[in-house]
């Protein structure tokens, strides 16, 4: 059973639900991403997923084994995690930050393996340069950009090598430039094609409808749809879960429909946010 | 694959300028450690020590054995003890700085050396009750002062995390909460002590490598020294602790466990330093910070580095107490407090102006 799988996930917080019977499953070589409005519980969703928090009810396995039973340092060279926010005050060098990825591989003793993946990693996020600038003078896009070089090393395999792993990244495009932005998914989906399986938080919905292979929409702790982005991302699902009206738009090239926003919704249903009520 | 290019560098930073620069730091520490053997109320010359020095080891006659007595008996444990004290204070300061994931961190400041004197001036007012007034005070008090030490950081660690963050503000103010219990708990043990233990404590409290006799430091030296060769250990953990909690635990640290580790260690050297030196403030701050500016944030060279640097400084700091104004002796801690405390400002300073989120 080689997968990360969410099994009935429910989790409460001082009180407040914040995730309701979440089922959900990562295969290695899928790329799945999940979007919901700010609050429903995605960067929960990730906290369990990578054994960092116990669910309430409910359980998450990798591969088969309950994860809050898996110890950190075997879960460290299964999945690698990138949080949402870095907090990295040290100046490290920037090479020195992505190879502490390589520390759960440690007593490997495999230089040569752990010089490929830096370099890799350094090269496919687009950080080479930096290398041995102090990580505290980039900026915050560079931060972010380090922060996932160090997640891919950690994740990086031989090539051939068939143990599964698992990516999960809470809003990894964040503070991102638009370029850099489908860079990062474009390499999830390169990552997903070598065997990983990738989960990622982002807020565009078009980046999800060009580079998910499955798209699971949160709202208000709950999995509002889930399912391939040619048929999840429809305008009735968004207009219901964000208050936002959108036109639905092929696109020829990629293949995939797009959605290009008109407005913000009449607050004419109950479950449409607005700014000034929060 | 990637938007730009891949520019040609060589992969490999490594940490080479650092690594070098600990023999110039051992050569600092050395020259403290000949300067403090040789001078004194009765100077001696380099000559005298290393041709001494090598007679004791090949144990060869002595050709000057007061020389020598001096070297080893009189001035040895004194040397002995800089470096010990020196060394852990820095480490702990260090260690203690990446823990809290804080440049500011450190032992006096944040009240592991207030609770670790309110430990060993209880054991002095209490000692009479328990009689252990002798040299079995010796052996109990760097224990005492490391238990004292350990629930004072752990105080504060708990008091000052915030959402899993030590912001600057609340780590401040619980070390300074810690610091006013533990000064409380001083001043009313001082309250229930005869003059004998009174004389004990104010001697103790004076903070000086003076009273060193091979039996008094001996327990603490070895309590140091354990701490010391445990924390070599610790360097790759506490790089993984500054990337993050959250971090370090997705790539594979049990966090709390190593955290109680480390603090277990710190708490054992810094107790064991306070209990035979007393009070020795700011060496944990000065030492990490200057040798951060010139090696980096690694501890893989940190650590060593901060030990050589801390035992390089007391020892420097005692010569200069020992012969500024002789003949007599200032307290170590007035020394290294009026060079640290204006450096703590300047960093605290220097932290609200770049909006540093300490």
């Amino acid at each position: 059973m080689v997968a990360l799988v969410a099994e009935q996930l429910s989790v409460s917080l001082s009180g407040r639900r914040v995730l309701a019977e979440i089922s959900l499953r990562i295969t290695p070589g899928d790329v799945t991403v999940i979007v919901g409005p700010n609050g429903a519980g995605k960067s929960t969703l990730l906290r369990i997923l990578s054994g960092e928090m116990a669910a309430g009810e409910g359980r998450a396995t990798i591969n088969g084994a309950d994860i809050r039973h898996v110890s950190a340092a075997d879960l460290a060279r299964q999945r690698s995690l990138m949080p949402q926010h870095a907090s990295l005050t040290f100046p490290f060098k920037v090479r020195d930050v992505v190879a502490m990825g390589r520390e759960p591989f440690r007593e490997d003793a495999d230089h040569d393996a752990d010089e490929a993946a830096i370099t890799w990693s350094m090269g496919a996020t687009d950080v080479t340069a930096l290398a041995s600038r102090p990580y505290t003078r980039l900026s915050g896009g560079e931060q972010q950009r380090v922060q996932l070089a160090r997640v891919l090393a950690q994740s990086w395999r031989h090539a051939g090598t068939a143990t599964p792993r698992y990516l999960l990244l809470d809003e990894p495009t964040a503070s991102l430039d638009l370029a850099h932005q489908h860079a990062t998914l474009h390499l999830a989906r390169e990552l997903a094609q070598q065997g990983a399986g990738v989960v990622a938080v982002v807020h565009d919905l078009n980046l999800a409808a060009l580079y998910a292979d499955c798209v699971a929409v949160l709202s208000n702790g709950r999995l509002a749809a889930l399912g391939a982005p040619d048929d999840v991302l429809m305008p009735e699902m968004i207009q219901d879960v964000f208050g936002l009206q959108v036109r639905r738009i092929f696109d020829a090239d990629s293949g995939r429909h797009l959605v290009l926003p008109t407005g913000h919704a009449h607050a004419n249903t109950a479950q449409t946010p607005s700014i000034a009520a929060q | 694959m990637t938007l730009a290019a891949p520019i040609a560098e060589p992969s490999r930073i490594n940490a080479l300028p650092g690594v070098l620069f600990l023999p110039v730091l051992a050569c600092i520490a050395l020259a403290g450690a000949a300067t403090g053997l040789t001078t004194g109320s009765a100077d001696l010359s380099f000559g005298t020590l290393a041709s001494e020095l090598w007679g004791a080891m090949t144990g060869a006659q002595s050709a000057d054995p007061v020389a020598r007595t001096i070297f080893l008996d009189v001035r040895g444990p004194r040397v002995a003890l800089g470096i010990a004290v020196g060394a852990s204070l820095a480490v702990a300061g260090a260690v203690l700085q990446a823990l809290f994931r804080n440049p500011l961190a450190e032992p006096s400041i944040i009240g592991v050396s207030a609770g670790a004197g309110a430990a060993a001036v209880g054991t002095i007012a209490l000692g009479g009750v328990v009689s252990f007034i002798g040299v079995g005070l010796l052996y109990i008090m760097p224990v005492t002062a490391f238990l004292g030490g350990l629930v004072a950081t752990l105080a504060v660690m708990a008091i000052a995390r915030v959402g899993g963050q030590t912001p600057v503000l609340t780590m401040l103010l619980a070390g300074i909460a810690v610091t006013a219990i533990g000064g409380a708990f001083m001043g009313l043990m001082m309250f229930i002590s005869n003059d004998e233990q009174l004389r004990a404590i104010n001697f103790w409290m004076l903070g000086s490598l003076g009273s060193a006799t091979w039996a008094a430091i001996v327990p603490a030296l070895v309590l140091m020294g354990l701490m010391l060769a445990a924390i070599p250990m610790l360097t790759r953990n506490l790089n993984l602790i500054l990337l993050g909690e959250r971090e370090a635990a997705s790539l594979g640290l049990s966090v709390d466990r190593f955290k109680n580790i480390a603090v277990i260690l710190v708490a054992a050297g810094v107790g064991a330093a306070v209990a035979v030196s007393g009070m020795i403030g700011f060496v944990g701050i000065v030492v990490p910070h200057l040798l951060r500016l010139v090696v980096g944030p690694d501890h893989r060279i940190l650590l060593p580095a901060s030990a050589i640097g801390g035992a390089a400084l007391l020892l420097w700091a005692d010569v200069a107490a020992r012969n500024l104004a002789p003949p007599a002796e200032l307290p170590i801690g007035i020394l290294t407090a009026l060079l640290g405390a204006p450096f703590f400002l300047w960093l605290l300073r220097r932290a609200g102006r770049d909006g540093a989120a300490w």
